[in-house]
Order: C-alpha cells, then sequence, then structure tokens
C-alpha cells in the first residue's frame, strides 16, 4: 500500500527539474517554426518598446534643437559687465585688462544644464557715444560721434589692416600720446577719416586730462578691413563696419561710428573723460546640445540668473547682469512639445497596448497547441511547478533571444538610450511570463477538480456570486475609464509633461478601449444572433453552420487586441486628418489669402497685378494698429483696415473650412460712395462694438481727427496676422476725408496690407517688386508647418504606428484563426462524413472571424473616435496645427471604408495562412484522434 | 490531508471497509451552460484489492464520471469515494499530485493521448518516474523491465508514430505501471483497435493484473473485453445497475466451463433496479406488489390495478 510521506528536497528537485532537458528540448524541436514566430514577434515588440518611445523624444529633442537654431543669436545669453578703472571707494568694474580673463572663465560658473549646452563665448568691451570734433577730417556732417571699442584677441583675430596700423598698448600708456584708435574703411569713408586723423573728445565736467590738455585726442592709426574675421565676433559692436545714424536732440543728422583701440585705451578713455564702459560677453548656445529636457532646465536656470546673477561674479565683484532671448524664442516651444508628446503618447501607448495583446494572443497560441499534451505530463504525476519550470526555460530562452536581437535592432536603426525601461520591461516580461502562465492556467484548470455543492440554491447562489464578480469587475473598468478621460479633460493639455510618456494619458485609451470591448462582450451576442437567424432561414447547410459558429466566435483577448489596434488605426489617422485639416485652415487664418504682401504697393500696382493669369481676387487695405477711436470720453486704440473695394469679395471666397469668417455683408455696406461732409462710415468687430455704446465715434489717424460713424458690425476679425480688436472703413473715404482735413502724408492711405487669391497668388505678388520677406505664401506657410521637427515627427510616429499596428492585427488575427483551427478540422471533418466538401473549411473560418472583424471595426472606430472626442482638451491639436483655435475632428467616410478593406485583407490572410497550415488534415484520423499527427 | 487515519475498529464499521476501490451514494451533478445534469445519482460501488473489473453502461449513463471521479479528476458533489487510503473528497493539490504519482495509472483510448509524441516509449514510460523524483538509473531498469514483460523491449527506442496502435497502447499501459499504482484505470483501451490488437492489449491488461497484482478497472463497450472479467459492472442512469460475476465450474465430467451470473443491485437504502426485460415481460410498472417467502422476496405486478383495468374493458365491451 502507498502512503504519502514527507518528501525528501532532493527528491522534490529531481521531480522538478528531471524530465525538463528531455521535455523541453524535444518540444521546441518539434515546434521549432512556432518558436521561431515567437521569438520574432517578441524582438519586434522589443524593437517596439525601444524605438517607439525614443522616437518620441528624438522628435521631442529635434524641436528643441529646431527652435533653439531658429532663434539665431537671440539664443545666445548676453552677460553685461561695467568695465572701467577699480579704485577704492568706486562702485566695482571689471578692468579691462581683465575683462577677457572673465569671459574666458565665465563657463565655469554657469549653471550646470546652460554649460551642457555651452558653444563660446565672445567678448565685446563698449563705450557710449560721444560726440568728438574731426580736426582734421572732412566728413561734412555737423556732428560726428564715436563708440569705443575694446580689441580683444578674439575680435582682432582674421582682421586686415588695410592702411597704417593696430594701435598699440606701449604708445597709449602716456599721458601725453593720444589715444591710438582703428576705424573700419566704411567707417572711415564716412566719417572722412584716414590714417593720422585726430579727434578730440572733451574732458568730463571740463577738466582737463592728466596731462593737463583741456581734450582727449582720440589719433587714427589704422584703416582696417574685415578680412576673415567671424560675424559672432561683432554681434555687439556691429557699428565698426556699418556707420550709423544716431539720434541727436537738435534733429540734425548725426553720424555715428565705432572705433577700435587696446585696453590700455580703454582704461585712458574712462580716467581723461569719464567714459563708462560695458563688457558683453556673449555666451553662444550649441543647439544641437539640446533635447526637450534640457530645454526646460535651461529655460529655469535662466530665469534664476537673469533675477540673480551674483553666482558669475569674480573677484572683482564687479555687478553682472544676464539677459537672453532664449526664452522667448522657446515661448511657443513648451505647449508644442507637449502637444506632439501628448499626441504621440496616446498611440504610442496603444501601440504597445496591441504589441503586448498580440504577444498573449500568440502565446496561448502556442500553449494551446501543447493542451493536450501538458495534460498528459500533469497527468503522469507531474507537478504545476514542474511544467511551469519546463515552459519557462523555454520562454527564457526565447526571451533572452529576443530580447538581444530586439536591442540590436533597435540600436541599428535609432541607436540611443533606453528612453522608457517600463515598455522594455513590460515587453520582456509578458514574453517571459506569457506562455508559462498561460500553461499554468490551462493545465490547473483542466486538472482541479472545484467541488459542486449538492444543493440547487447554493449552486444558484454561486452562480450569481460569479456574475457579481464579473459586474464588479466590468464597473471597476467602467469607473477608472470615465474617471481617467474626464480628469484629462478637465486637466487639459498644460499639466501633460514632457519628459517622456505620460503614463496617465497613456493609460486611458488602453482603460477606453477595455470598457469598448466589454460592452461588444456584453452586446454581440443579439445582433449576432438576429444575423443567424436570418442564416438558418437560408436554404442549405452554410447558413445554419456559420450560424452556430459565429454566435460563439467572439472571446476576449483577440477581440481586445483587434480593438485596440483599429482604434489606434482610427485614432491616429484622425489625428492625422485633422491636424492637417487643421493646419490648412491656419494657414488661411495666418496669411489671409493665398499670398499677402506686407508692405506699400500703389494702387496701380494693386490693379495690375489681378490681370495675372492665376489670379481670382485681389484686396488691399492700409492697416494701421493701435489707432486711437474714441467714443465719448473713452478711447480704444484698435486695429484699423481701411479697405479697397476688392477686399470683401476676397474675404467672401475664403475657404468655409478655413474657420475665417466670410461673412462680408457688413463690409460690402462700406463700399458705397459717401460725401466728404458726412461721418466717415465705419464698421467694427464684435469686440469693439461690446465696447462702444454710441454710433458716432472719432479716430485720430495721423494728426487728423476724423469723425465716424458706425454702421454695422462684422464677424471678419484677422486674427492670425493682426491683433484684434478691429474696425472697417473704406479705403477710398478715407483718403476723401483726410485730404478734405489737409493732410499731407500720402502714406496714411496707401495700402501696405494686399491680398491676392488664386493659384498664380505667389507669382503675381512677387512681381510687384517688394521685398521677398514681405511676401507671405500659404503654400510656404503650409511647408514651413509641416517641416517643423514636432510636426513632422508626430505626423511619423503616427504612420509608422499604424503600419505597425496594421502588422500586429494581421499577427492577432492569424494567431486567432490558428488558435480555432483544430476546433474546425474536427467539425469539417465531421461535416465531411455528412456531405459537406473539404473546400468549405474556409466557410467555416469566416464564419468565426467574420463576428471578431467586424465586432473590433465597430469598436475601434467608437473607441478611437470617442477617445479624442473626450481627448481633445489634452492634445493640443491647435498648437500642431498652428491656428487660432482647435481644428474639427475629421473623420472622413474614406477612412471607414479604408478600414473595411484593410480587415477584409487581413482577414483573408487569416484564412489563407489557416488554410495553409492544416491543409494536410486527413479525414480518418482526424475523425479517429482528433487531428492529423 | 486526505489520507484516512481510523483504526481498524472504525474501519469495520465503515461501507467497504476492506476493499480497495470504495463509492458510497456518490452523487455528481454538472453544469452546462445553465443546464444541469446529475451525472452519477447515488451511485455504489465496491472494488476488492487484485480485482480486474469491466464497468459497462450506455452512453451518458455516468462510466466516464465515474471514472474520473476515482482518477482525482473530479469531485463527486455528495457522497463518499475512496481509493486504498486516499479519500477523493476534498484532496488537496498536492494530495491530488501524490495520488496520481502513487496510487493511480491511466490508459485512455485515443492512442495519441497516451504518449508524448517527441518521445520513445522508453522516454515515455520513464517520464512518470521521472516526475515522482525516481533516479535515473531506477527509472531506466522500469522502463526496460516494464517494456519487456508487454513484449515492447524490441520497440523501446521508438516514437510512438513508429509504433502500431496496439503497440501504443502497450507502452501506454507500461506507462500506467511505472509507479507502482495500486489501480489501473483503463477507458475504452481497445476502442481504437481491431480485435486481434484489442486481445493483444488486453492481454497486457491481464498480465498487470495477474503478475504484478495491480486492480484494473476497465471502463468499455467492448463486449469482448467485459466478458473476460470476474466480473461486470453495468450502469444506468449514474446507478451501478447490474453486476455480472462470472467463475469456472467444473463440471462431473471434469469439464470446465465459465458461468455467469447476473446479479440485481440492492443499495445500502434497500433500493434495487430490476433489469428492462423482467420489467416488460411482467408488466411491471409503477407500482408491485412484494410479497416476503422464507427465502426469496417475491415480486408481483400491482394485482388491484390489474383487476380494475380488467373490468373496465369489459365494461368497455
Amino acid at each position: 500500500m502507498t502512503t504519502p510521506g514527507r518528501t525528501s528536497l532532493g527528491r522534490v528537485l529531481r521531480s522538478v527539474l528531471a524530465a525538463w532537458p528531455l521535455v523541453a528540448r524535444r518540444r521546441a524541436r518539434r515546434d521549432v517554426v512556432l518558436l521561431v514566430a515567437w521569438t520574432a514577434l517578441l524582438a519586434f515588440v522589443v524593437l517596439l518598446s525601444l524605438t517607439a518611445p525614443r522616437q518620441l523624444t528624438v522628435t521631442i529633442d529635434r524641436g528643441a534643437r529646431q527652435a533653439v537654431a531658429g532663434a539665431g543669436s537671440a539664443a545666445d545669453i548676453l552677460i553685461r559687465v561695467p568695465v572701467g578703472v577699480p579704485g577704492p571707494g568706486l562702485p566695482p568694474v571689471e578692468s579691462p585688462a581683465r575683462v577677457v580673463g572673465f569671459a574666458q572663465g565665465i563657463e565655469r560658473n554657469l549653471p550646470a544644464g546652460i554649460r551642457q549646452v555651452y558653444a563660446s563665448t565672445t567678448t565685446a568691451v563698449l563705450g557710449t557715444p560721444l560726440s568728438v570734433t574731426n580736426t582734421t577730417g572732412t566728413s561734412g556732417l555737423k556732428s560726428t560721434q564715436v563708440q569705443l571699442g575694446m580689441l580683444t584677441p578674439g575680435n582682432s583675430k582674421g582682421l586686415t589692416v588695410e592702411s597704417g596700423r593696430l594701435p598699440r598698448s606701449g604708445t597709449v600708456t602716456s599721458a601725453n600720446a593720444p589715444i591710438e584708435i582703428a576705424v573700419s574703411a566704411v567707417d572711415a569713408r564716412a566719417a572722412g577719416l584716414h590714417v593720422g586723423s585726430i579727434l578730440n573728445v572733451p574732458t568730463a565736467n571740463g577738466q582737463t586730462t592728466p596731462a593737463g590738455a583741456p581734450n582727449s585726442v582720440l589719433k587714427v592709426v589704422g584703416i582696417l578691413g574685415r578680412g576673415t574675421s567671424a560675424t559672432a565676433n561683432w554681434l555687439d559692436t556691429a557699428s565698426v563696419w556699418t556707420p550709423n545714424e544716431p539720434p541727436t536732440s537738435d534733429a540734425v543728422q548725426a553720424l555715428g561710428i565705432t572705433a577700435l583701440t587696446v585696453p590700455a585705451g580703454v582704461t585712458r578713455a574712462s580716467i581723461e573723460y569719464g567714459e563708462q564702459f560695458s563688457g558683453y560677453i556673449r555666451v553662444h548656445v550649441n543647439p544641437e546640445r539640446f533635447s526637450g529636457e534640457i530645454e526646460s532646465r535651461v529655460t529655469d536656470e535662466l530665469t534664476v540668473l537673469t533675477v540673480n546673477s551674483d553666482a558669475l561674479q569674480d573677484e572683482s565683484g564687479a555687478p553682472v547682469t544676464v539677459s537672453s532671448g532664449l526664452g522667448d524664442a522657446l515661448s511657443a516651444y513648451p505647449s508644442e512639445a507637449r502637444a506632439a508628446l501628448a499626441q504621440m503618447s496616446l498611440v504610442v501607448a496603444s501601440l504597445l497596448g496591441v504589441a503586448i495583446a498580440v504577444l498573449i494572443l500568440v502565446s496561448r497560441l502556442v500553449v494551446l497547441r501543447r493542451g493536450p499534451e501538458l495534460a498528459l505530463e500533469r497527468a503522469r504525476g507531474s507537478s504545476l511547478s514542474s511544467i511551469v519550470a519546463r515552459v519557462l526555460v523555454e520562454s527564457l530562452a526565447v526571451t533572452v533571444i529576443a530580447g538581444v536581437s530586439g536591442v540590436g535592432l533597435a540600436n541599428a536603426i535609432e541607436p540611443g538610450p533606453v528612453e522608457n525601461y517600463t515598455a522594455l520591461l513590460l515587453a520582456l516580461a509578458v514574453g517571459l511570463l506569457a506562455s508559462p502562465v498561460q500553461a499554468a492556467l490551462l493545465v490547473r484548470g483542466q486538472w482541479a477538480t472545484r467541488k459542486t455543492p449538492a444543493n440547487h440554491r447554493d449552486r444558484l447562489e454561486l452562480r450569481k456570486r460569479a456574475n457579481a464578480r464579473r459586474v464588479a469587475a466590468e464597473l471597476t473598468v467602467l469607473v477608472l475609464a470615465v474617471a481617467a478621460a474626464l480628469s484629462l479633460a478637465n486637466r487639459g493639455l498644460l499639466e501633460t509633461a514632457t519628459e517622456g510618456i505620460d503614463p496617465f494619458l497613456a493609460a486611458a485609451p488602453l482603460l477606453f478601449v477595455l470598457v469598448v470591448t466589454l460592452a461588444i462582450l456584453r452586446l454581440y451576442r443579439w445582433p449576432v444572433r438576429a444575423i443567424g437567424a436570418i442564416g438558418r432561414g437560408t436554404r442549405g447547410a452554410l447558413g445554419v453552420l456559420g450560424a452556430a459558429r459565429a454566435e460563439r466566435a467572439v472571446s476576449a483577448l483577440p477581440l481586445l487586441a483587434l480593438t485596440l489596434a483599429v482604434s489606434l488605426a482610427v485614432g491616429g489617422s484622425v489625428l492625422i486628418a485633422s491636424v492637417n485639416g487643421g493646419q490648412d485652415g491656419a494657414s488661411w487664418q495666418r496669411v489671409g489669402a493665398d499670398a499677402r504682401v506686407d508692405g506699400p504697393v500703389s494702387p496701380h500696382a494693386i490693379a495690375s497685378i489681378s490681370k495675372h493669369a492665376g489670379i481670382t481676387a485681389v484686396g488691399a487695405a492700409e492697416v494701421s494698429v493701435g489707432v486711437q477711436v474714441l467714443f465719448g470720453t473713452t478711447a480704444e486704440f484698435p486695429t484699423m483696415f481701411a479697405i479697397d473695394r476688392g477686399f470683401a469679395g476676397l474675404v467672401s471666397r475664403l475657404p468655409a473650412d478655413s474657420g475665417e469668417s466670410t461673412d462680408v455683408t457688413a463690409l460690402r455696406r462700406l463700399a458705397v460712395a459717401t460725401p466728404a461732409t458726412v461721418r466717415l462710415p465705419v464698421v467694427v468687430d464684435a469686440q469693439l462694438a461690446s465696447h462702444v455704446g454710441t454710433k458716432n465715434i472719432s479716430m485720430v489717424y495721423g494728426s487728423k481727427t476724423i469723425e465716424m460713424r458706425v454702421i454695422g458690425v462684422t464677424s471678419v476679425e484677422p486674427t492670425g496676422y493682426e491683433q484684434g480688436p478691429f474696425f472697417y472703413v473704406d479705403l477710398d473715404s478715407l483718403r476723401q476725408r483726410l485730404q478734405q482735413a489737409g493732410a499731407s502724408d500720402p502714406g496714411l492711405s496707401t495700402p501696405n496690407t494686399v491680398l491676392v487669391m488664386g493659384p498664380g497668388a505667389t507669382r503675381a505678388a512677387a512681381s510687384l517688386g517688394v521685398a521677398k520677406a514681405d511676401i507671405q505664401s500659404r503654400a510656404n506657410w503650409l511647408r514651413d508647418r509641416r517641416q517643423q521637427a514636432l510636426v513632422e515627427g508626430t505626423q511619423q510616429t503616427m504612420l509608422l504606428a499604424t503600419v505597425a499596428v496594421a502588422l500586429l492585427a494581421m499577427i492577432a488575427l492569424v494567431a486567432t484563426a490558428l488558435a480555432g483551427a483544430r476546433d474546425r478540422g474536427r467539425s469539417l471533418s465531421l461535416l465531411r462524413t455528412l456531405g459537406m466538401r473539404s473546400g468549405l473549411g474556409w466557410w467555416l473560418a469566416l464564419a468565426e472571424l467574420l463576428p471578431v472583424v467586424v465586432a473590433s471595426l465597430i469598436g475601434g472606430i467608437v473607441a478611437g473616435v470617442g477617445m479624442l472626442a473626450l481627448l481633445e482638451p489634452s492634445l493640443g491639436l491647435r498648437v500642431l496645427a498652428g491656428g487660432e483655435s482647435d481644428p474639427p475632428t475629421v473623420v472622413s467616410p474614406g477612412l471607414i471604408v479604408e478600414l473595411a478593406i484593410a480587415a477584409v485583407a487581413v482577414m483573408a490572410v487569416a484564412i489563407v495562412v489557416e488554410m495553409l497550415a492544416y491543409r494536410r488534415n486527413q479525414l480518418s484520423e482526424v475523425l479517429r484522434v482528433g487531428e492529423t499527427v | 490531508m486526505s489520507v484516512l487515519t481510523s483504526g481498524p475498529r472504525l474501519r469495520e464499521r465503515e461501507y467497504g471497509a476492506d476493499a480497495l476501490i470504495v463509492c458510497d451514494n456518490v452523487v455528481r451533478i454538472y453544469q452546462v451552460d445553465k443546464i444541469e445534469v446529475q451525472a452519477l445519482q447515488g451511485l455504489d460501488l465496491l472494488v476488492n484489492r487484485g480485482e480486474m473489473i469491466a464497468i459497462v453502461g450506455a452512453s451518458g449513463s455516468g462510466k466516464s464520471t465515474l471514472l474520473n471521479v476515482l482518477s482525482g479528476l473530479d469531485d463527486p458533489t455528495a457522497g463518499r469515494a475512496r481509493v486504498a487510503d486516499w479519500d477523493l473528497q476534498g484532496m488537496s493539490s498536492r494530495d491530488r499530485l501524490n495520488y496520481r504519482r502513487s496510487v493511480v495509472g491511466f490508459v485512455w483510448q485515443q492512442t495519441g493521448r497516451n504518449l508524448l509524441p517527441y518521445l520513445s516509449a522508453a522516454e515515455n514510460v520513464t517520464l512518470p518516474m521521472a516526475f515522482a523524483g525516481i533516479g535515473k538509473r531506477e527509472r531506466t531498469g522500469r522502463a526496460r523491465d516494464l517494456l519487456d514483460s508487454l513484449g515492447m523491449g524490441a520497440k523501446s527506442a521508438r516514437r510512438p508514430a513508429e509504433l502500431s496502435g496496439g503497440e501504443q497502447q502497450r507502452v501506454a499501459i507500461a506507462v500506467a505501471l511505472a509507479n507502482h499504482p495500486d489501480v489501473l484505470f483503463a477507458d475504452e483501451p481497445t476502442g481504437e483497435l481491431d480485435s486481434a490488437t484489442g486481445e493483444e492489449v488486453f492481454a497486457a491488461l491481464r498480465s498487470a493484473n495477474e503478475d504484478l497484482g495491480t486492480t484494473v478497472v476497465i471502463v468499455t463497450h467492448d463486449g469482448a473485453v467485459s466478458s473476460q472479467v470476474q466480473r461486470t459492472v453495468a450502469i444506468r442512469d449514474g446507478r451501478t445497475s447490474s453486476e455480472v460475476v462470472r467463475s469456472t465450474e467444473v463440471d462431473e465430467h471434469g469439464d470446465s466451463a465459465i458461468i455467469a451470473r447476473e446479479y440485481a443491485l440492492l443499495d445500502r437504502v434497500g433500493r434495487l433496479q430490476l433489469p428492462a426485460n423482467f420489467r416488460k415481460s411482467l408488466g411491471l410498472k409503477d407500482r408491485v406488489q412484494l410479497e416476503l417467502e422464507t427465502d426469496h422476496v417475491g415480486v408481483w405486478p400491482d394485482k388491484d390495478k390489474k383487476e380494475r383495468t380488467e373490468r373496465s374493458e369489459e365494461a368497455g365491451k
């Protein structure tokens, strides 16, 4: 008699481990094709888990780099320090001799983030402009102002001396000697200077120089050419190369030049005539070193530095002030980055969700194939842990191979660090554990007995409890999804993080799809039964068979995977279409027509371009920003559009989806000639109308006051390229009123904004002969917008995600088909004995796959569109579109048709794969043992 | 722990205390979708150690359910089931594992279901021993002995696909016997085989019973099999309905003959199932009269009812 007792540890270990080398090896060898497919899939998922978050980061970083590079020298950090002769009792300054050294050491003192993006430093020392008397020159100008700049090792590099020589320290240090200066050839020509010219500078407060002279003397010793000197060195001393016209108090034209001297000259100038010098240390940043994360760090550090720059001071104690246009240049970037990240997070999270679901689905296929053998092992006395250990060993090998391959491929495609360990670890964990867990569940279910209560009421109670548990679980998912969606909708885009995938935002679509899947699982039976009833009524056996199989076809996991895939495809496509549509609308808002000319254009030229080929409408306006409008005792400063007769017609031609109002009824009322003696008719926008309480108002235009009468309110508000509020008057009528008022400036009523509509608009605008920079073209705006790193990267991510998800959906459907193939094979064999043709196996497959595909198609469309509708405030579509408001969500019927076609194609592939996989099925063998071994 | 710990005195009072397999009023109710199926409805069965019995019954009679309960695959809804020292109700998963390893062995009808296709015959036989933690040398020797004793020694290196159906079943019997089980359950072991091969398989089962002393319980439709065992238990509507006991008798001329006697079974509360042909030929239905005689119980049709029927028929004429 066998009596159970405690078994030794060795025996337990043997029982767990003894059979695995044999069984695991042989089983793997037999299922090698399946395992290779499983490994390839896992490698693909690992690849996705690495490259998808990396793509997000790359896009965000490229956006940051593009924003910084676009800012040009405005992104530089300008550190200003007073330069002069230090002395006791005087405010601390940096000496001219030390300022370059101070600049060279500035990098060490910069905050860590800025240090990371540091590229180089250029230094300039400039004094204030001083009036000089030219004792030898022939400029012919009443006043010449000279600004002294210091020659530094940086800016003297590459200079050429056209005549004379560079100033020398030795000669300057003598108090009796003049301060030697060098000027550029351009400045010299403008000021009539040459080598040897002497400029006298009055000393401070009428005192004499240390040498006892009444003036300081500047002597030109060299005329300079630019040579190979880099532009960056002259950013703060540009006037060295270009003479300027400084404003003067007596409105007489003056000439401003910048002369260069050595540090000793700067010292002398400081002492002799109290010249105030400033050192400009320009820290150039390297756009290529920027990333989304560094951008926010640098911006934060700059904010702190501009308030308190003590950290940059050296031992001189000279106060340092910091300024930079970097913050302004990047002001739009965070919201754009958040919008891009939010949209990409949505698709990447869904993509990884699909990938994980497909992994589980395929592992289920592997486990189901081995189900009978696992049951046999269990029957022969294998413990659950032993079975799991054997599957785990195999899984481990597969995961290691797939992991290494996936990581290798990812690094080959897009090298970089792991951006999101969660995604990678999740993929590897699912790869490792999916098969063992499913094997354990399968075997446990096969051999674990559950005692059924003998009492009918107790059994009923058990069923009720199970149902209650299911309902509670479903309600929990529903509540979580609703809470997540509401929270995100209320939270808005601003709360989104920019450092990576927002887990909150990422979880929302998964929860949403889960809810839709649960709803389908609850509801699908009714329509399937209704259709099945029709099928049963048809002649022949196919209808009956199809209906019978369809009713039990939909199971949770394939449905979840496919619904998620469809929702991603729908969501991604709708996002792309909405942003594209939004950009198109935004281009009309930002340009106002197909082309816009910003600059004065004569009415004759305007009339001539309307005759160009491909021009459908031309409208012009004299636009004045901040015109004082008086009503009663109150004044406002709106923007005036003095429009010509073509303006209203052009606005009315704007497309309906441009987001701009095309209601020009009120504007057309302006195009009526009125006597100059009556008030000028004016149309105001809604904002101004709400402030103006009277019909009679006036405006101060130029130096003239024009009386006006409000004749209507318009919704035409070109806020895309001008700042509101707006009012409109007729250009001819305005001109008439101005002439009557005696205005002499013809520019006051010359159109400075010309809008051109039609395919030839850009060419026609260019023919006006205005500067290229003054022509805004809608096509160019669209091109520039779509080439922005964030926009381009987001769309690329969505496109790649859609392609990847299509592939995964196909794998999911093939796995679903193969998982049911064995059972269908048995049914088909049985049906063949009843006279059914063997070639109709595809019908059974279709009957089982079609409900899943249709359900996931409907569920995916509902989930994709619903999710976007709920999350729209968090996605910042407006930011990427570039318009004034969120673009409408575009769900085209074409998209639905395309999805349906894709679904049919994927289903056809799945059926073909199944038929190929089971083509060797032999009727007798299937009938006898259930399958062809 | 579900092992019975009761002492001999307690055993004496138990139903079937000396039997190896005891089913005492076993009930099993299944739930299939929303339909409840009462597969076993108070079944009683005793199998003694060393017996070789067949269980027969129509499809749906409950014989497979009974086999599942005895195999430890299924838990009875009510009643008591015991095999050797193991109470099959409420066994933990560890108990069930030990039970499968040490107490029972299985042979199923489908030859493909009995053996792992990617292992050789010898490897298949060693597998249960490996699962039980037995050392390599011991399991190799045991596998060789078993296969030799079942006539499969020469083909021990072949895989199942390289063996005939009968050979596969003989290897399956060796696998089932690998861990010295007390009982071997065989579910239609000859169902897929022709009669000659079936005979070989049955011989192997008999060998296991006679040579190794293993109790063998065969569930079968095969009349040839059921007629060769000592006892055939018929199951109808989830209860044991009758038993055929075979014995060899030698007449006065010295000729031996196998005598099969069919018994109706009286359960522990006195319920009895009468064979259908008995009921039909005597018109026994609804209510019968019992008469206690000195050496037997007489069962008679309901006389009052019979008379009432005759009178109403005459009145009708």
